[in-house]
């Protein structure tokens, strides 16, 4: 194995590391998952964020580190559309530009959470409104990873060699994707329900099929570096 | 050449026609709930074997799809009506 | 199918990637159909008198529509095997067809808001919105895939390169009148 298969696997397994920083830092730590109810009175956010201030905290570091982290597997996801599209790229920069501002949000997400623990001595009222501000900075994403996961799906979809540098079904399993965080678009909507930021159909069902996407990308893009697509023709 | 109008799949259709029409009818004269959602599934089911295919598809690949039929049916019965 | 079919166990329409793609939605779709049976449970009085006010007639209306659209392309994927030119004039009728859907459905939306029934009346409302929208884009992606179809006709009206594009186009559109089967049984009928 060369240098540049051992740097497009670390950069891949990279994505694995970010995927459980993130959730640790959400889950344990921030005690965030599920997102807290948006129909919550604003004094019981406060409160929550008073009772949970270490755990935030400490979860705001994970949360952005892995926002950085799962830069480089995206890096690897490019560099593989790039080979599928040859010299003439435009949905690999499309997927580069996509994700450069679709994943820094949750930088921002960590962010915000780690604001509104920060002093406990805040009104409710400046809380509540920093952790809605995390918590649309965490779920809003859906808009932009539903362009990304199209653009992937038809990138790979593209590909007309006699073995494509990744599988056909991946293609579909990112258009699959991308159509089911179509109900993250109207969080802000709705305050209760199926389609709210704690609801069934807007979290639950994009959160499973993130991490069903997440880790057949990994798998997927892994059996590629192995048998060196990338060196193919 | 074979006809467009007069072959299995226009029979088909016109089974599905005629259990739409059936179905909301029904409902006008008030027959039961648990009726039309079985008359929908098997609308579900002639048009994945028929129309998609499946009936000649893999075996795995047809059963899957009928057992998701039939899971999906079964439990919003229950649901609905128990 | 050919006899290798037979013997090999079957015939995949489309490629079996695509199977994916309908495997998930489907499952997805389920978890929809039993979160509205759940709150149709947990509201029953609320659920049945606002289902009251929707248009049955224009649900009516769709379920034909998209029904004789499948039938269409059910026969133009025939068309396309069998190397018939009327594939290309069925395919643009499920077009064609499947637009209608679209357009009734804007006359519903457009109705509907002007009644003052909209996204946020009730928990109902929600549902009744959001599951028609999200189908409402299966149709539209459903639309825009037929049409990339429509343009892989040769000038003679024959499909160069074999079955498996129409056959894959032809099973995501009988998808999106599949589900809309149960939609409208659960939204309009039940």
């Amino acid at each position: 194995m060369d240098t540049k298969s051992t740097t497009m696997k670390l950069c891949t397994f990279m994505g694995a590391l970010a995927g459980t920083l993130m959730f640790v830092g959400i889950w344990p730590l921030a005690r965030m998952f599920p997102p807290l109810d948006p129909a919550l009175p604003v004094a019981q956010v406060a409160d929550y964020y008073r009772a949970h201030q270490t755990g935030i905290l400490v979860g705001g570091i994970l949360i952005t580190s892995a926002s950085v982290l799962f830069f480089p597997f995206l890096a690897a996801v490019a560099t593989f559309l790039k080979k599928i599209e040859g010299a003439i790229s435009p949905l690999t920069w499309a997927f580069v530009m996509i994700v450069a501002y679709g994943f820094v949000t949750l930088f921002f997400a960590g962010l915000f959470f780690t604001v509104a623990a920060y002093r406990t001595d805040r009104p409710d009222a400046e809380i509540a409104m920093l952790s809605d501000i995390a918590f649309f900075l965490f779920v809003m994403p859906a808009v932009p990873a539903f362009v990304q996961n199209v653009v992937t799906g038809v990138a790979i979809l593209q590909d007309k060699r006699a073995r494509p540098i990744l599988p056909r079904w991946l293609g579909y399993m990112n258009l699959w994707t991308g159509l089911l965080l179509l109900p993250g678009f109207a969080v802000g909507l709705f305050k209760t329900g199926p389609f709210a930021w704690n609801g069934v159909l807007a979290f639950w069902v994009p959160a499973v099929v993130f991490g069903i996407w997440f880790n057949l990308m990994i798998v997927a893009m892994l059996a590629a570096i192995k048998r060196d697509a990338l060196a193919e023709a | 050449m074979p006809s467009i109008l007069a072959n299995r799949a226009v029979l088909v259709w016109a089974v599905l026609v005629a259990a739409t029409l059936l179905s909301f009818e029904t409902t006008v004269l008030g027959t039961s709930g648990a009726v039309i959602l079985v008359v929908a599934f098997a609308k579900v089911l002639l048009v994945g074997r028929e129309f998609m295919g499946l009936r000649d598809a893999p075996a795995p690949m047809l059963w899957a799809f009928q057992s998701w039929v039939v899971a999906v049916c079964g439990v919003l019965l229950a649901l609905f009506f128990a | 199918m050919t006899t290798a079919e037979r013997r090999s166990g079957g015939h995949v329409p489309g490629e079996e990637g695509l199977w994916v793609f309908i495997g998930g939605d489907l499952v997805v779709f389920a978890v929809f159909f039993i979160t509205y049976a759940v709150a149709h449970r947990q509201e029953y009085a609320l659920f049945e008198a606002s289902r009251r006010l929707l248009d049955r007639q224009l649900g009516l209306l769709n379920t034909p529509l998209l029904l004789t659209s499948s039938l269409c392309m059910a026969q133009a994927v025939a068309a396309v095997r069998r190397d018939d030119r009327r594939a290309r004039p069925l395919l643009l009728a499920t077009i064609a067809l499947g637009s209608g859907f679209v357009v009734v459905k804007a006359f519903e939306y457009a109705a509907k808001i002007s009644h003052g029934f909209t996204l946020n009346t009730n928990s109902f409302s929600i549902y009744y919105y959001m599951f028609t929208a999200i189908h409402l884009v299966h149709v539209l992606i459903g639309l825009g895939v037929l049409c990339f179809a429509a343009s892989r006709f040769d000038k003679a009206g024959r499909m160069p390169g074999g079955a498996a594009l129409i056959e894959g186009s032809g099973a995501f559109w009988h998808l999106v009148d599949l589900l809309w089967i149960v939609l409208f049984a659960l939204l309009y009928l039940l």
